[in-house]
């Protein structure tokens, strides 16, 4: 029998590891390449100054990905710790894009990272930026196996069940690595990591000018966070709506939820800005809709309807029940292996096996499920609707806000008369916790809204949590938020001491202010 | 950080010899700390006593497969 309490826990562990990493992943994402365009400035002007702010950011950027490999490590052993059965029934899929990670662009990553530091005098100048390029490329490849590996648990192709081994095998690499759902999520979220990036460099410069301190390097920083942010932040909306769009053909509970939309609306369904959904009535209180919005984001037609949760809820009503049968007939073929009947009976109704599993949440034996566990599982294929609500929500008003703040710092720059805006100054420092705010809750949206399922309509979460003791999570869950908390405590101490000395206290290279660019 | 490593740069007429021996010096003690840092990870994650191994079996027991077949 499941143990809820260790699948809660383990969740809770996950959950809590993966937001802390976050924190670190869309910087390293986004300082990398802004150190290769402020270094770019340098090798082809050969002004020094330039030369110092690469150093400075970089210096910052070497902490953070100290930071962000130790925390993601533990990430992996999670899979083998906490998730066995997950592991056992997906690894030899969800494991290629991880251990190609793992080798291809850790690895080149680390390397350079290595060089960017030490190979200054070593190198030559375009040798050392193409040190700096690699850095930035082996931080994205990075994510692109990361997201490859996640999209599959969003969208599972080019996968099938093998009744004999009891677990899933990979029948074709090409679907899995060119998953429509891998290339809207990968985009998206390395855009998401460069308006990181550009927020973290404009509110520091900002900070800067309003001391009066660094002016050289923060003028030219805030420049770049400038152009490079406007640039990222209009990429991640529309990048955001092509994922949107792709979890519209895929995960249809997931959009339905994020809108509240209970009822399938007529073509072309309105988007509600405001509401407050309940998950016990069943109904959004107070809303305020905008007509056609979300039949225009959802499916990009007027014609065609985006259907609502309850609608949704009857569809896998019908694949549990067709999900019993190839339970059954699984059950016959482990014994028969080559029975003709139980085959057909089971390669008919495969597809929807992981329905019927989600009954064991109910049940032990899915055979014995009555109308009301049936009832009960179907409604569990919805996730939590006003978190998904207003997370999403409170994202899409942070990408817009990012949207607004580059575009005025960008006329400032342009006009050059950014330096003495103090007002527009502190609004930019006040805004550095924002993109991380925003980066966690596109996370919990995605992930949160991927629920019940661990694999989308193939495995429930709580199926893949291992046979171990509450306390042995427990301990792990502790030693985790303490270990973090430390690192946290670390992370923050070196960031804003490096911050204070600035780029003319660190003393590692000449005072920028010698030099003129 | 720029200035943890030795560099000849800033000193041409060093033998080469000797930093070639201090080279090798600190990469084996690097290789060393590597190593051990790899067996307490081994250790601490992935040893058998660590490990939960999921066999076909097991996986039928977790997806209640091991009911009665016969009933069908």
């Amino acid at each position: 029998m499941i143990d809820f309490d260790v699948v809660h826990l383990s969740r809770l562990q996950f959950a809590i590891t993966a937001l802390y990493h976050f924190l670190f992943v869309p910087l390293t994402l986004g300082l990398s390449m802004i150190l290769v365009i402020m270094e770019s400035v340098y090798v082809m002007t050969g002004r020094e100054v330039w030369k110092q702010m690469t150093k400075f950011w970089g210096m910052l950027f070497g902490i953070n990905f100290a930071m962000g490999v130790a925390t993601g490590i533990t990430m992996e052993f999670q899979f083998g710790t906490n998730w066995a059965y997950y592991s056992h029934y997906v690894g030899d899929i969800f494991g290629v894009p991880l251990a190609i990670e793992g080798l291809m662009a850790f690895f080149l990553e680390s390397t350079f990272v290595g060089l960017f530091f030490f190979g200054w005098d070593r190198l030559s100048k375009v040798g050392h930026l193409i040190v700096t390029a690699l850095v930035a490329l082996g931080s994205s490849l990075s994510a692109l196996w990361i997201l490859i590996a996640n999209a599959w648990m969003q969208n599972p192709v080019g996968a099938k069940f093998n009744y004999e081994t009891m677990r899933m095998e990979l029948t074709s690499i090409a679907e899995v690595f060119f998953n429509p759902v891998a290339q809207a999520k990968f985009v998206h979220t390395v855009a998401a990591g460069y308006v990181v990036g550009s927020v973290f460099v404009l509110a520091i410069s900002a900070w800067y000018l309003l001391r009066r301190r660094n002016v050289e390097v923060a003028k030219r920083s805030f420049v770049v966070a400038a152009s490079f942010g406007l640039a990222c932040s209009l990429s991640v909306v529309v990048l955001g709506d092509e994922s949107g769009y792709v979890a519209g053909e895929n995960q249809k509970m997931k959009v339905a939820a994020i809108e509240a939309e209970w009822e399938t609306a007529p073509a072309p369904a309105g988007f509600t800005v405001f509401g407050l959904p309940d998950m016990e009535t069943r109904r959004t209180r107070a809303e305020i809709k905008v007509p056609w919005m979300l039949g225009l984001i959802a499916t990009r037609s007027l014609d065609e309807e985006v259907p609502g949760i309850t609608e949704l809820v009857a569809h896998a009503h019908t694949r549990i029940v067709s999900g019993l049968a190839a339970h059954a007939a699984l059950q016959v073929l482990r014994r028969k292996p080559e029975d003709p009947a139980a085959r057909e009976r089971f390669e008919a109704h495969l597809p929807d096996l992981g329905y019927a599993l989600l009954l064991l949440r109910y049940v032990d034996d899915p055979a014995q499920a009555s109308a009301k566990d049936i009832e009960q599982a179907a409604w569990s294929t919805v996730p939590n609707v006003p978190v998904l609500f207003w997370s999403f929500r409170i994202m899409v008003g942070l990408g817009l806000f990012f949207i607004a703040l580059f575009a005025a710092a960008f006329y400032f720059s342009a006009r050059r008369n950014f330096e003495n805006r103090r007002g527009f100054l502190k609004l930019a420092f006040l805004s550095l916790p924002l993109p991380w705010i925003a980066a966690e809750l596109g996370w919990i949206v995605a992930e949160y809204g991927r629920q019940p399922w661990a694999i989308d309509g193939v495995l429930p979460t709580f199926l893949g949590v291992s046979s171990t003791a509450v306390s042995n999570v427990w301990m792990s869950l502790t030693g985790f938020i303490v270990f973090y908390t430390a690192l946290a405590v670390v992370d923050i101490w070196l960031m804003v001491r490096m911050i204070r000395r600035g780029p003319d206290g660190l003393g590692y290279w000449p005072d920028p202010g010698t030099s003129h660019a | 950080m720029a200035d943890a490593v030795p560099s000849t740069a800033g000193h041409p007429s060093a033998p080469a010899g000797g930093l070639r021996r201090d080279l090798r010096r600190k990469l084996i003690v690097l290789l060393v700390a590597k190593g051990i840092g790899l067996f307490a990870l081994w250790a601490l994650f992935f040893s058998p006593s660590h490990r939960m191994e999921v066999t076909a079996p097991l996986a039928e027991r977790q997806l209640a497969l091991d009911a009665k077949a016969e009933k069908q």
